[in-house]
């Protein structure tokens, strides 16, 4: 039964990632304009036969079905082609760059996780109450502020007023150790988990509601268990099943948000470099990142789906 | 947004919409109330502008184009005065009416993306729901792929290549990314309302099921369709403003909220305040539609538990 | 297909100038005027604009002096004593992922570490001559088509290899077929390169060419590279460069950090016979983020940054003022930005639509809105007020900012019957104006659309297109490259010899244009205006057929007087560059040439091989 499920969740993932490399592919290749002059300086253009013959090296004449075929194909065995623009290797431009992005993307869901969980249980226990009102308040602003423009924020007031952190730019850890790096990584994560931390805020506000509501809950309370105790031991632990699907849903829905927020903190990462690749029209880069991107999505939702599977016995009695 | 006037028959049960509105906005927290005063006021604002235009420029409000560093009459990033009464940005242009003109951009958008979102989405989903079988197996595979795609990266992407910059074609790319979901609650809404016994009975008697679907299902997953629409247009509006600001929406000199944000950013040393009005804008008007998004969704919970 | 519709063109199109012609050369994030301590001149009233725009200009015109505003840093003598060891870290404006000079396109980032890796034939001097480098001496035969070039001898490649005539015959073969070199060496006209002995080689051209050096002072065709290393790992060589340069390759980590370690058995010693260079290392960091390339500067975290952007001048300019310990080496040289009118698209075939556009373009506005006012002369002609080939004539020939002039001509064109656009008496012309999404840019083109819509007879319809769209619009597609721009955001000239750029961006722009002056198969797709004037054609030619200054300054001088006349571009304002050293690094201003004359600097490259830090 279970294995039933399973396999047909594979089966629409692989008809996702079909349909996302096709669909990104075309995107890129209905492109107007010359390629080459993504590969030659003007003045290279006076020179006709360097044309053809980089349009012969790189096959560019062949059907569109077959360069997709060939592109896909490479793809699969880890080969996304070089970038007409820079001659970098896709496979090693996102390699480089995507220890940033995830860094981010984690560093984003802990914190949307770890914040959300106190702000979401003391609302639940004091349901109505201040504390309630006000972290909602608190929430609904958090959702609506764009992540760029939070990210600005932080950067005019932790950086330009308070000089606390670097505004821009990235410390690998391998460069100068964690601290230096958790300094310029948690301006951006903070921006980006602005959102997620709202979201979860009120999803293990709305469980902890329910959960403290059963039996179970009055009955340790009846026989005096304090209120902290109630809450952690009891209360927390069947909303985490929510907070793990949420946690996993959010981190691959982040690694295509990190996008923005490199931009604004000019870090070298995924996100930025696709922008630089769209900016230049470097098509192998475009589809490259995008492909990558899209297939993590979906496979960590697909992970996080099967993980749900498992775990929650309700659903796997059907 | 309350003027939607559908009738809702068949499922009367706390009254009838139309006579219970006006007490609906009575009922409202103080809040919500305010937030509904905001967007009112900045579509109407939008619309505003856009008569301006018509008018040529004819009704009272500063030229959001005229740069007063060239002919005389402001200068770059000044603040609040009498003339500019927020201001002007980089190029000395007031920011006031910079503002007002970028909720064009923003109100058009999202309205668009959520008018297409419920009438196609609804529909499908609606369809989807009430006819089951093979057409729901494909039509939600379709859903989940299109689901699959990261949607800012897509957006990016299409945009950036295609480089249009008009209004609709990106409205319409928009929400096209925007049905899924939109089906999803239709359908899911379909399938609780087609188990009740009105449906159940209407089709006893033999009634057609086309008949059925516009007339009993459609008209009670409006309520839901809805609640999302409003949660769904402030997220539109931060996916346009995000784009804006990447440079990637419509073309200057067309002011938007985003791209207003951007051309603040080169001066973020000196001041904040070229980032923080439309930054303000942007951020109210999705608060609003957000909380009465929450207080509306809240209402159709209490609506179909009481049935 | 043959090769029948190019033959002489003399370009030189410096790759440097393609990858700043419009990527964004031009600064941003320019601090708000009423702040800037720097910028006093920008408190007066914009009534008082236009006076101070014609005084600006009449000073500006006066011979051979410092122009008002100008910013170039003095070239001085090294005073402080000469040290050995260490290294300094640079932050660079990008990454450059190929590092093969024949090959790779290359702009100031790559620039800089080509040049620390590769030495070239021959480079320039600070007053803009071309003196000996890896080349000792030369000489032309009377017909200026035979070049004879006496190399310097013991010189010996990082890999062993050795410097000889032989090595630049070799090196031929890879050049002729290179994407950057290929072009340069049609432009030259190069035949044949010929080793008369072991260290004398001599370039036989197709045609005259009096000043065939400058050739060889880019990289692209003067950076000596090692054939063998070359031919053996073509795609290698673009991580693992070999040259004959002060530097060896040690480290290269892609968007991170290259590292170059000393040459032991460099060619050069300094003037007192030490051998060259001083400096142990240099790290090379692209860091693309103009605000954070600076921080890293005054934080220590490098040593050295260079950047193209007037906004980041600006920034570095009041960290000094501020008490930052740097030194600042600006320059601003003969590149020039602004915009080319296509003169195959009505209405801008018709001059008084463009006359009228320029005298409608208050240059000083946009280079305000660029945020470049004290840091960006207004431009006038291919040259800035210190190059030699600087005409003061000219600078008051070409249509300045005087509204009423421009909307008097446009008015002209808009109430003739014969309009070129055949549209209707009174109706507004329509153009396009466009740029790629650069910041600066954006701010710039706002500005001149409310310019030229102001006359309320223009409409200005802007669009943003990514360079490779913006290139490819102005290039147009075979067999005519013609293009469909409108009025597109562009940048021209360098420091190098005039003949290098002019020679092909006025070739014919056609081959029917080139057929009807009897020129034919003479005709270039990179004349972008398509702009053609058969006497500036003969002038042009002229002037790489004689080496006498006088003569080709005169020559020179009638061309940019024609292009004044005819307009076929308009200018916003020439390119300022900066490299901010820390104070203790010396020996980058003031490097001299073998023969003990001064080098000088350009597009923010530093010459390294005679750095060093003073205690």
């Amino acid at each position: 039964m279970l294995s039933k499920v399973i396999a047909a969740r594979i089966a629409r993932l692989v008809a996702t990632l079909f349909a996302v490399s096709l669909l990104t592919f075309l995107m890129v290749e209905q492109l107007p304009g010359d390629p080459i002059l993504a590969i030659l300086p003007p003045e290279a253009l006076d020179d006709l036969e360097s044309i053809e013959r980089i349009r012969s090296e790189l096959r560019l004449d062949d059907p569109v079905i077959i360069r997709y075929g060939r592109w896909v194909g490479n793809a699969l065995q880890g080969d996304l082609g070089k970038s007409y623009i820079t001659d970098q290797r896709v496979s090693d431009a996102i390699k480089d760059r995507i220890p940033v992005t995830i860094e981010l993307a984690f560093l984003a869901s802990l914190i949307a996780a770890l914040a959300a969980i106190p702000i979401g249980a003391f609302s639940a226990y004091h349901e109505g109450g201040r504390f309630d009102r006000i972290a909602s308040a608190f929430t609904t602003t958090a959702l609506s502020i764009p992540a760029f423009l939070a990210g600005l924020f932080f950067i005019w007031l932790f950086t330009l007023k308070f000089n606390w952190l670097p505004s821009t730019g990235w410390s690998r850890i391998t460069d100068k150790g964690i601290l230096a790096n958790l300094k310029t990584a948690i301006l951006p994560a903070g921006s980006l988990a602005l959102a997620a931390l709202a979201i979860n805020a009120r999803l293990i506000r709305a469980d902890m509601i329910g959960t403290l509501k059963e039996d179970y809950i009055l009955s340790a309370r009846a026989k005096g268990l304090p209120s902290r105790y109630i809450l952690m031991r009891h209360a927390l632990r069947p909303s985490s099943l929510t907070a793990i699907t949420v946690f996993g849903l959010q981190f691959g829905g982040l690694i295509g948000g990190t996008v923005v927020i490199e931009t604004v903190f000019a870090l070298p990462g995924l996100g930025t470099r696709l922008i630089s690749g769209i900016y230049q029209r470097d098509t192998m880069m475009i589809q490259g990142i995008t492909l990558f991107i899209a297939t993590v999505y979906v496979v960590v939702n697909l992970f996080i789906d099967l993980l749900y599977l498992v775990l929650d016995p309700r659903i796997r009695r059907q | 947004m309350m003027s939607k006037s559908k009738d809702i028959t068949g499922l009367t049960v706390a009254g009838s919409k139309r006579s219970g509105r006006l007490s609906a906005v009575k009922e409202m927290p103080f809040l919500v109330k305010c937030a509904l005063f905001w967007l009112v006021f900045i579509v109407a604002a939008a619309i505003y502008t856009r008569l301006d235009r018509l008018f040529g420029q004819a009704l009272p409000l500063q030229d959001p184009f005229y740069q007063g560093f060239l002919f005389g009459g402001s200068s770059p990033t000044e603040g609040p005065s009498l003339d500019h009464v927020l201001g002007t940005d980089i190029l000395s242009r007031d920011n006031l009416s910079r503002l007002l003109h970028g909720a064009w951009v923003s109100i058009a958008v999202a309205t668009t993306v959520v008018s297409f979102g419920i009438v196609v989405g609804g529909l499908l989903g609606a369809f989807v729901g009430y006819a089951r079988g093979r057409w729901e197996t494909l039509v939600m595979g379709i859903m989940d792929v299109v689901l699959a795609f990261p949607p800012l990266v897509l957006l990016l992407a299409l945009v950036a290549i295609y480089k249009v910059r008009s209004l609709p074609v990106i409205a319409l790319v928009f929400g096209i990314l925007s049905i899924p979901t939109y089906v999803r609650i239709a359908r899911a809404s379909t399938l609780g309302v087609a188990s009740r016994e009105f449906v159940q009975a209407a089709e006893a008697i033999g009634t057609k099921r086309v008949w059925i679907l516009f007339r009993e299902i459609i008209p009670n997953i409006l309520p839901s369709l809805f609640a999302y629409a409003l949660i769904n247009a402030g997220f539109v509006i931060v996916v346009e403003g995000t784009l804006s600001y990447l440079g990637l929406s419509v073309q200057i000199p067309e002011p938007t909220w985003g791209n207003m944000i951007n051309e603040g950013r080169r001066d973020i040393r000196q001041t904040i305040l070229p980032i923080f009005w439309p930054g303000l804008f942007l951020t109210l008007s999705v608060v609003s539609l957000n909380m009465l998004g929450d207080w509306f969704q809240q209402r159709v919970a209490i609506r179909s538990s009481s049935l | 297909m043959n090769k029948s519709w190019l033959k002489i063109i003399a370009p030189l199109f410096t790759v440097a100038l393609i990858a700043a012609a419009c990527g964004g050369s031009d600064g941003d994030s320019g601090s708000s005027s009423s702040s800037d301590a720097a910028s006093s001149t920008e408190t007066e009233t914009e009534t008082e604009t236009e006076t101070e725009t014609t005084e600006k200009a009449e000073e500006v015109i006066e011979a051979g002096t410092e122009a008002e505003g100008d910013v170039d840093t003095e070239v001085e003598e090294i005073v402080d004593e000469v040290n050995y060891g260490g290294n300094i870290t640079i932050g660079l404006e990008a990454e450059a992922p190929g590092l093969r000079p024949w090959e790779d396109a290359c702009s100031s980032p790559c620039l800089t570490m080509v040049a620390a890796l590769h030495d070239t034939m021959v480079v320039q001097r600070a007053d803009g001559t071309i003196g000996p480098w890896l080349a000792k001496s030369w000489e032309a035969n009377e017909t200026f088509t035979e070049w004879t070039f006496l190399l310097e001898e013991g010189v010996t490649f990082h890999n062993g290899y050795s410097f000889k005539a032989s090595t630049l015959v070799e090196m031929f073969e890879l050049q002729k077929v290179g994407a950057i070199a290929a072009g340069m060496v049609t432009a030259a006209n190069i035949q044949e390169i010929v080793a008369v002995d072991s260290y004398t080689v001599k370039y036989v051209l197709g045609a005259a060419h009096s000043a065939f050096p400058s050739f060889l002072v880019q990289t692209g065709l003067g950076a000596v590279f090692e054939p063998h290393a070359a031919t053996a790992d073509f795609d290698g060589y673009a991580m693992n460069p070999v040259g004959t340069g002060p530097f060896m390759m040690d480290k290269r980590d892609l968007d991170n950090e290259t590292i170059v370690v000393r040459n032991p058995n460099y060619w050069m010693n300094d003037q007192d016979g030490n051998q060259l260079p001083y400096l142990d290392s240099v790290t090379f960091r692209p860091i693309p983020d103009e605000g954070t390339r600076l921080d890293s500067l005054l934080s220590g975290t490098t040593n050295a940054m260079q950047t193209l952007r007037q906004g980041t001048i600006r920034d570095a300019r009041s960290a000094k003022e501020d008490g930052a310990d740097i030194t600042l080496l600006e320059f601003q040289g003969n590149n020039v930005g602004g915009g080319m009118y296509n003169l195959n698209n009505p209405p801008l075939d018709d001059v008084r639509v463009r006359r009228g556009l320029t005298h409608m373009n208050n240059q000083d506005a946009v280079i305000e809105a660029l945020g470049g006012t004290g840091i960006s002369l207004p431009g006038t002609q291919w040259y800035s007020p210190d190059s030699p080939w600087y005409s003061e004539k000219v600078a008051a020939a070409f249509p300045k900012y005087d509204m009423d002039a421009g909307q008097a001509l446009i008015a002209e064109y808009v109430n003739d019957p014969d309009r070129s656009d055949g549209r209707a008496v009174g109706d507004k012309i329509e153009v396009e104006l466009s740029c790629p999404p650069d910041p600066t840019l954006i701010a710039a083109i706002q500005v001149v659309e409310q310019l030229w819509s102001s006359s309320g007879m223009v409409d200005v319809n802007l669009t943003n297109y990514d360079q490779q769209t913006h290139i490819g619009y102005a290039l147009g597609a075979p067999p005519d490259f013609m293009g469909s721009h409108g009025v597109h955001c562009w940048r021209w000239s360098s420091q190098n010899d005039p003949s290098t750029e002019l020679n092909r961006q006025f070739a014919p722009h056609t081959l029917g244009v080139a057929a009807a002056y009897g020129l034919d198969g003479i005709y270039t797709p990179t004349n972008f205006p398509n702009y053609f004037d058969i006497e500036i054609f003969g002038w042009l030619i002229a002037a790489i057929g004689t080496d006498v200054f006088e003569e080709r300054y005169a020559l020179y001088e009638m061309v940019m007087m024609r292009l004044a006349r005819d307009v076929p571009v308009y200018f916003s304002g020439h390119t300022a560059t900066l490299l901010a050293l820390d104070t203790n690094i010396s020996g980058i201003n003031g490097w001299v040439l073998p023969d003990g004359t001064f080098g000088g600097q350009g597009w923010a490259v530093p010459n390294l091989n005679q750095a060093f830090i003073t205690d």
